[in-house]
């Protein structure tokens, strides 16, 4: 079924929404779950609770694109599983990789203190940085740090060895740290 | 509230990036690649040695040896079939031009030249195929190769698309000003008249008693007159997509009696019609493969072909009690002394007419061509021409292309002419965009199956076999096996159902 026709049945309340939504990305979903949780039971979980925030979401919400607003949906579900789960002290698993890996672009205080930043601005100037980047190095950087995929698959599938994904990537993240100093951030 | 850690907050703001980013992270991320073993990489080229070894004498002695002429031309059916055999050994060079009549004997058998292998002839992909099996195909009396490398279907990958779901995007591609200049993947050939205009469209859906009917001719007319404006045929789903070059005027849909006519306007872009009576809809799928065997088809054409021969089996295999018609149309250019190949359509449910079909199939080799374009527009004038079914049977044409038509006004002219008469025809061409395809190419192929209600479809890099495919930014279209997604298309139109297409990655 389309996705124009999934969203018209979530727009109708009719539950048959959610059997597609599931029948059609099931498998994308629990991927994004699976790289952040690492556990199969959480996964599912989360992946039942992203079809009923979408259910709960739409309407008012009608996504121009169910694949993506279903996976940001599982994506922001399972950090905050999994942030519950790490309470207190460093979590396992490759998302927390990624998260150390991030730690590397936190720009110096010293360049603007003042300029605290989160949220609807954050995501719009990482927006825009990610624009400015080769579609090649944008890609690696997305499947690393939001779908939080192991470097050893992304390398596979560009057929690059390892380290080269990984010079790649901290390569991105120094000029991530220099956009946001430039932009005067600090998050 | 524990504060968030600097990378936790970049991680949170990744959650608020355009959509479109995260669909191409995505969508164009590649698969990741098994790697192939060595051994089967050299596997094949001891196999392919040792072909060239063992085939070169026998042919050397089958034409007589030294000094002596071709082995004549008047050849039974056993001898018919050892050429084919040899043909799949990997040889290649023993080609076949042959018919297959609709009483089941091929004709190839009568008037089949036999042509000496040039050594070292083996075809691209078939000295390392990326999966080979290696078959013992012998008995050991005749002298034909004892071993042959054949190429396992279910290796090519695919993704199919159809506009005519997506119209939208469709009208998208061209966006451009007066001038044909804008950001459409397609504005740029707004300027060239290719006559196959799909500004206007109306989609029109008969039924009768509420239930859709299938083959209903309908075409559009400006008001009262009789010219027509644009006419198709309703397929399982009883739908129809009309172009007229008309704003308004009347839609006219007939089945069996009379006809039933009802105002349209391109504006409202949609039309019911409930007909009286109306033809049942024949249980006979035809099918035609109409394929570009120019030289620059030689990096995967023996692929296709074998997923085309698999095709063949599996659909009959899916539909016990339909009656099943292939036909083959190859092509080259005007400077290729082979311009054309046909085999007439033929019933394949009978084993015998399977059997020659696979033969021929899996005996086609790419030459010839030169310049870029080809003779597409000619190829598809035959193909339309030919004796299809008058009626409501399912009829579809598989164009596997990597080549646009000639652009020359008379080409041009051909070529859209083609097209309509395969939409008044009812015949549905799915193309299949190869390697090596351009986007004019492209344009012109979904152009094809927007107008006669097909599916277009394109070869994707994910087999890794072939050259750099052409993406056309398709992100939704799930990239399949072509043999799998060809058989779905098939059974689709038949039934009226198609099934859900399933990632190639899933399905084994």
């Amino acid at each position: 079924m389309e996705d124009r026709e999934i969203v018209k049945l979530y727009l109708r309340r009719d539950e048959q929404a959610i059997q597609e939504s599931e029948r059609k990305y099931s498998r994308y979903l629990r991927s994004i779950a699976g790289s952040i949780l690492s556990d199969a039971e959480d996964t599912a979980e989360c992946e039942n609770d992203a079809y009923l925030a979408a259910w709960n979401s739409i309407p008012p919400q009608e996504p121009a694109d169910l694949k993506t607003y279903l996976g940001k949906l599982t994506r922001r579900i399972s950090i905050d599983r999994y942030r519950k789960r790490t309470a207190g002290k460093r979590g396992g698993g490759e998302y927390a990789l990624s998260l150390d890996e991030l730690e590397e672009c936190v720009p110096s205080a010293a360049d603007s203190p003042e300029n605290v930043l989160e949220g609807a601005a954050l995501s719009g100037i990482l927006d825009a940085f990610l624009r400015t980047l080769p579609e090649t190095k944008r890609i690696i950087f997305l499947r690393r740090y939001w779908y939080a995929e192991p470097v050893a698959d992304i390398a596979a599938r560009f057929g690059y060895k390892e380290n080269r994904v990984r010079t790649m990537l901290f390569r991105i993240r120094e000029e991530l740290k220099e956009h946001l100093s430039k932009e005067g951030i600090w998050v | 509230m524990k504060e968030q850690r600097f990378s936790e907050k970049i991680s949170d703001g990744l959650n608020g990036i355009g959509d479109d980013l995260i669909r191409e992270a995505e969508d164009k991320a590649p698969v990741a690649m098994k790697k192939k073993h060595p051994w089967v990489k050299w596997a094949a080229l001891a196999a392919a040695v040792l072909l060239i070894a063992t085939a070169v004498p026998f042919v050397f002695l089958l034409s007589g040896g030294f000094g002596a002429k071709n082995a004549g031309s008047a050849r039974n059916e056993a001898e018919y079939a050892d050429v084919a055999d040899s043909e799949k050994s990997g040889m290649a060079a023993p080609t076949i031009s042959g018919k297959i009549g609709h009483d089941g004997v091929p004709e190839a058998a009568e008037d089949a030249e036999m042509v000496a292998p040039a050594p070292g002839s083996l075809k691209y992909g078939e000295a390392e195929p990326g999966d080979v099996t290696f078959d013992d195909g012998g008995d050991g009396e005749d002298e034909t190769p004892s071993d042959e490398i054949s190429i396992a279907p279910g290796q090519l990958t695919a993704a199919a698309w159809d506009d005519n779901l997506h119209f939208i995007k469709w009208r998208e591609l061209f966006a451009a000003d007066e001038q044909g200049n804008g950001n459409g993947r397609f504005a740029g050939f707004l300027k060239d008249d290719w006559g196959m205009p799909t500004g206007r469209r109306i989609v029109v859906r008969v039924t009768k008693d509420g239930a859709p009917v299938a083959g209903a001719k309908v075409y559009a007319a400006p008001g009262e007159l009789t010219v027509q404006a644009g006419s198709a045929v309703t397929d399982a789903t009883g739908t129809a997509y009309l172009f007229p070059t008309v704003e308004s005027g009347t839609v006219t849909a007939v089945s069996s009696g009379e006809g039933v006519s009802a105002a349209f306007s391109a504006e409202t872009g949609e039309l019911a019609i409930e007909l009286a009576e109306a033809e049942e809809k024949q249980d006979v799928i035809e099918l035609m493969y109409v394929i570009d065997v120019t030289g620059s088809m030689g990096d995967e054409l023996a692929y296709i072909a074998r997923e085309l021969d698999d095709v063949v089996t599996k659909v009959l295999a899916a539909n016990p009690g339909t009656k099943i018609l292939v036909s083959l149309l190859c092509y080259r250019d005007d400077e290729d002394a082979e311009k054309f190949t046909y085999d007439d359509f033929t019933d394949v449910t009978n084993p015998e007419n399977l059997a020659a079909v696979q033969r021929i199939l899996r005996g086609k080799d790419a030459s010839g061509g030169g310049d870029y374009p080809e003779a597409v527009d000619e190829a598809l004038e035959l193909a339309v021409s030919k004796n299809w079914t008058d009626g409501a049977a399912t009829k579809l044409i598989f164009h596997v292309l990597d080549a646009p038509a000639h652009e020359t006004e008379a080409h041009k002219a051909r070529y859209a002419a083609a097209v309509k008469k395969a939409a008044e025809r009812g015949i549905r061409i799915c193309p299949v965009l190869s390697s090596g395809a351009d986007t004019l190419t492209e344009y012109l192929s979904r152009t094809e199956a927007v107008l006669t209600g097909g599916t277009f479809v394109f070869l994707t890099d994910d087999s890794g076999i072939g050259e750099g495919h052409l993406d056309p930014s398709l992100p939704e279209a799930t990239r399949e096996y072509l043999n799998a997604l060809m058989i779905r298309l098939i059974n689709g139109y038949h039934t009226g159902t198609f099934a859900d297409p399933v990632a190639w990655y899933e399905s084994k």
